[in-house]
């Protein structure tokens, strides 16, 4: 469990990541994006899958690392068939995943989270005064747990748990649905909580 | 009858005695570890996360998580339950993410495959099958009373071994 102080922190930044996260996807694709208050908690690993729509759950998932001064995965993830949606708007024909330009749709997948992932990690690391660094982005596109597994190795400290800070992020006129998910290493947070002069041990 | 279906999560194991249909679903980089008695209709399987439980700080929740003391456990649990013949079949280990930077711990899946086989040989039981590596998330069903295991992945189709 999370106390109440640290899953406010927690969920700020995902309020602070995600909103600028939003707003980078909402001008690539022209239209407004629907945002969820995000939550941010440490749940069992089955947990955090069943919020993701089960292990099997067919998913284009878009992953990168922050390095610096907080370690994490961030990993956005979208149905399959959403993401195909998403790609086929921007490169402007049917886009199917391992069809004849599954290539090209890779790139711009990856891009989408690069853009996405970008902002994010740009507006925390300019809202606490903190050195972030971005990876470039990797993709896959099978069940969301072999996507997620990689994210939870670093977790060990709490036994068969993760922390995380989800965001929904949707456009219910295209019906797409998206999560970002940020999954910090183990006390990776400790410089965010010394800057914003918070003891998350409370004493 | 259909049999019972027991569902093991990350980092879980699970041993019965029953006609089950063992199952786990979503392994990436992970691997599931089945042991079985064929003959005695005992079987077991653990979704292994991580090859070396030295890290963990919570071994006792901890066990199904790492390849030596899932393996180790499963084979204790079944051998308390009667197991004489046991044999092992494992399928997992991918590498979900294709990095242009190689960072360690993406090559995890491999570290698993290779520790899984290791710890199977410290404890002298014999590898009789296995769908390891490749880049393709698997769901697997091991089916105790034939000792067949099922491997689904949704891009490359179905396998039994």
């Amino acid at each position: 469990m999370l106390d109440p102080l640290e899953k406010d922190v927690f969920k700020e930044v995902g309020n602070i990541g995600a909103a600028h996260a939003a707003t980078a996807l909402s001008t690539l694709l022209g239209r407004p994006i629907d945002i969820e208050v995000p939550s941010a908690e440490l749940e069992g690993f089955e947990k955090i899958l069943e919020r993701l729509g089960g292990a099997e759950n067919y998913t284009a998932g878009a992953l990168l690392r922050f390095t610096g001064d907080v370690e994490a995965t961030l990993l956005f993830l979208m149905p399959l068939e959403d993401a195909e949606r998403l790609v086929g708007q921007l490169i402007g024909e049917q886009f199917r995943f391992f069809g004849e330009m599954h290539s090209l749709g890779v790139s711009a997948w990856e891009e989408i989270g690069n853009i996405l992932i970008g902002a994010y990690a740009r507006s925390i690391s300019d809202w606490l005064g903190l050195s972030l660094h971005v990876s470039v982005p990797a993709s896959a596109f099978d069940m969301v747990g072999a996507i997620l597994e990689i994210g939870l190795l670093n977790s060990t400290k709490f036994g068969n748990m993760a922390l995380y800070i989800d965001t929904r992020l949707s456009s219910l006129g295209d019906a797409l649905n998206g999560h970002l998910l940020l999954l910090p290493d183990e006390d990776s947070f400790a410089p965010v909580f010394k800057r914003l002069g918070v003891d998350p041990n409370g004493k | 009858m259909e049999n019972e279906v027991i569902r093991i999560g990350i980092a879980e194991w699970a041993v019965s005695r029953e006609a089950v249909v063992l199952r786990t679903a979503g392994l990436g980089s992970c691997v599931g570890v089945v042991l079985y008695d064929l003959e005695r209709g005992l079987s077991g399987m653990a979704h292994v996360m991580l090859p070396d439980s030295a890290i963990s700080r919570n071994k006792k929740e901890e066990i199904g998580k790492f390849a030596d003391t899932a393996i180790v456990a499963l084979k204790d649990s079944l051998e308390r339950m009667g197991a004489v013949r046991l044999r092992a079949k494992i399928a997992g280990g991918a590498q979900m993410f294709q990095f242009k930077y190689e960072h360690e711990s993406m090559r995890i899946g491999e570290r698993n495959i290779q520790a899984v086989k290791e710890a199977l040989h410290a404890v002298r039981v014999p590898l009789v099958a296995e769908d390891v590596g490749g880049t393709n998330g698997r769901t697997i069903e091991f089916h105790s009373k034939t000792g067949m295991l099922m491997i689904r992945t949704v891009n490359v189709g179905t396998l039994e071994i």
